[in-house]
């Protein structure tokens, strides 16, 4: 497979956390790119423009989802965790669930911020908005993410105290 | 767990696990679909 078609999967699997929706989201996507390719005014950002198509078909299905399953739950993930990884099970589970909380876009930026590697500025070219909007939305989506958890850490210390 | 230094650590090794590959298929079924798809002419839309 074309590095460039698994390096664009690998990013819609890590925002919608499901293989076979990335993979809807991603076929939809490249069909999109393909029909508005004649819009791309400068092919030297061809990348950061398929990318924001992409990033914004993972948004739209992950709105499109949310909307149809009201409960959360956690997705299994393509492969295991290292033995010797960072993250106990336990972690990731919380971090799981955490993520499922935030909004569709939240998810993209933090994706975009921690997987991709990609500074605000980038973000805000793949998006499409200005820089500080790009910066204020990575910020909010750490708060979100910290709320999430420890949102999750009440619950699980509610539960544990009822049990 | 939340601690604000922690966060983006863990972020960044919960995202380094996951799907590497697109399935082999993938490119198959583009491929199909774009041949019942006409283009846009220049100009419109997705901006860039």
């Amino acid at each position: 497979m074309n590095p460039r078609v698994d390096g664009l999967f690998a990013l819609a699997q890590r925002i919608l956390r499901d293989v076979d929706r990335a993979e809807d989201a991603l076929q939809d996507a490249l069909v999109i790119a393909w029909r508005d390719l004649r819009g791309l005014r400068d092919p030297d950002r061809f990348d950061a423009w398929l990318r924001r198509v992409v990033v914004r078909e993972c948004i739209d299905q992950a709105t499109r989802e949310r909307r149809r399953v009201a409960n959360l739950r956690v997705l299994p993930i393509d492969g295991p965790a290292a033995p010797d990884d960072l993250l106990t099970l336990a972690d990731r589970d919380q971090l799981e669930r955490g993520f499922q909380r935030l909004s569709p876009e939240q998810r993209a930026i933090l994706v975009l911020h921690h997987f991709e590697g990609y500074p605000p500025s980038e973000i805000a070219e793949i998006l499409g908005i200005p820089p500080g909007t790009a910066r204020s939305r990575l910020h909010h989506a750490h708060r979100a993410m910290r709320a999430a958890l420890d949102a999750d850490a009440r619950l699980a210390t509610a539960g544990g105290q009822s049990a | 767990m939340t601690q604000d230094r922690d966060l983006r650590l863990m972020l960044d090794g919960f995202f380094a696990d996951g799907a590497a590959r697109a399935p082999d298929r993938l490119m198959l079924v583009v491929t199909d679909r774009i041949e019942h798809q006409g283009q846009r002419p220049g100009g419109s839309s997705a901006g860039t």
